[in-house]
């Protein structure tokens, strides 16, 4: 019988289908029983704390395997990638950088952004995290935390907060609240992105925020 | 490579699908900015002036002495052109130590990624003759021109404690 998985905060839909023993998450996502999370989240790893998943019962396989010998089987797992933009003070991309990427004990060294300012690099579907070495700063990463910017109790304040950090807009801690530094945050971005001044996080700014950041 | 970091930050992110056009965008900030002020505001010529640049909202203050590095003299115009550093977006204000007391001297002052703005008016660095000038002239309308620009006449300042 299916179960209601409520996310928690960090939680993506690849680890949480894994705690449930699936290795591919498209089998949740893409489960009659889940139109509606798909239709309020297209994007299926930007969830939000309490939004629900339904889990289907896991089918199950039967192979005949002889006894006395060992059998290796082989589960395929969707690989999961870090897409970064990276932009400089005057919002130019940071072309051909070199970069080393931290996951874990993992190094990757050699690398360096495209012309456009971009890193691409597979990442292991449990990890939570990731530090990107430039020269000159260090970039920390904490995957899966960034929220929906609506539908959610918070009307996508905290997914806004995060992107504007993102961004270059001090936003102060990413609560929810759309306190003083964070309406002074949308003020400034609604400015540089010709749109009225409202200090509110509407419509149209939620639009250009998805824009500018990607997601 | 080396691990001498000058700057460690920290961001939420959202892993993609391959196949999928997402992507998290991230701009790196913190501005130069300089605040062209009068010398010797204080009328003390032996003790050094201090500006801070405060954010409206928020913790942020930075602050510099006539004597850092960070002041630069210009004997001819009689200024001192203050550099804060690596400053990020927002809106700040600009107070100056006169007598033991901080007195703001501008108000409004806006960090963007497209320049430092005092309301409408791009802050190019040198010191605009409001900065020491008494009443702005009002627009046609009736508004005040760069509405956002407090202008202080400092011989006014004479009876602050």
């Amino acid at each position: 019988m299916p179960r209601v998985h409520v996310v928690a905060l960090g939680e993506c839909l690849s680890g949480i289908a894994a705690r449930y023993g699936f290795a591919d998450y498209r089998d949740v996502y893409r489960h009659a029983d889940n139109e509606a999370l798909r239709k309020s989240r297209p994007n299926p790893n930007v969830l939000h704390p309490g939004d629900e998943v339904v889990i289907p019962d896991r089918e199950t396989k039967e192979v005949a395997a002889a006894t006395g010998r060992s059998h290796r089987f082989e589960v395929k797992v969707p690989r999961k990638m870090l897409r970064l933009r990276v932009l400089d003070r005057e919002g130019n991309p940071v072309a051909n950088a070199p970069y080393e990427l931290e996951i874990g004990e993992e190094l990757r060294s050699g690398k360096s952004t495209s012309g456009d300012g971009v890193l691409e690099e597979k990442i292991p579907a449990h990890a939570k995290g990731a530090s990107v070495h430039f020269a000159d700063r260090t970039l920390d990463l904490t995957f899966g935390a960034i929220n929906p910017l609506a539908s959610t109790p918070d009307d996508g304040v905290s997914g806004a907060q995060s992107r504007l950090r993102n961004l270059g807009y001090p936003v102060g801690p990413i609560d929810g609240q759309a306190g003083p530094r964070t309406r002074s945050a949308l003020g400034l971005f609604q400015q540089d992105q010709d749109l009225d001044a409202t200090c509110a996080l509407d419509d149209a700014t939620r639009k250009k925020l998805e824009q500018a950041h990607g997601s | 490579m080396a691990r001498e970091i000058a700057h460690r930050e920290s961001y939420q992110v959202a892993l993609v699908d391959p196949g999928q056009d997402f992507r998290n965008t991230i701009q790196l900030v913190g501005y130069d900015v300089v605040i062209p002020l009068e010398k010797d505001m204080d009328g003390d010529p032996l003790q050094d002036d201090r500006v801070r640049l405060t954010a409206d909202v928020g913790s942020r203050v930075q602050e510099i002495a006539s004597s850092d590095e960070d002041a630069e003299h210009d004997e001819d115009a009689g200024v001192i052109l203050y550099s804060f550093r690596d400053v990020p977006p927002g809106v700040y204000h600009v107070e100056t130590l006169i007598r033991g007391q901080w007195i703001r001297v501008i108000d409004g002052l806006t960090v963007r990624a497209k320049g430092v703005f005092m309301g409408s008016a791009a802050l190019d660095g040198r010191a605009p003759s409001t900065f020491e000038t008494g009443e702005q002239e009002p627009d046609d309308d009736g508004e005040t021109k760069e509405a956002d620009l407090e202008v202080m006449d400092w011989q006014d300042q004479g009876d602050i404690a």
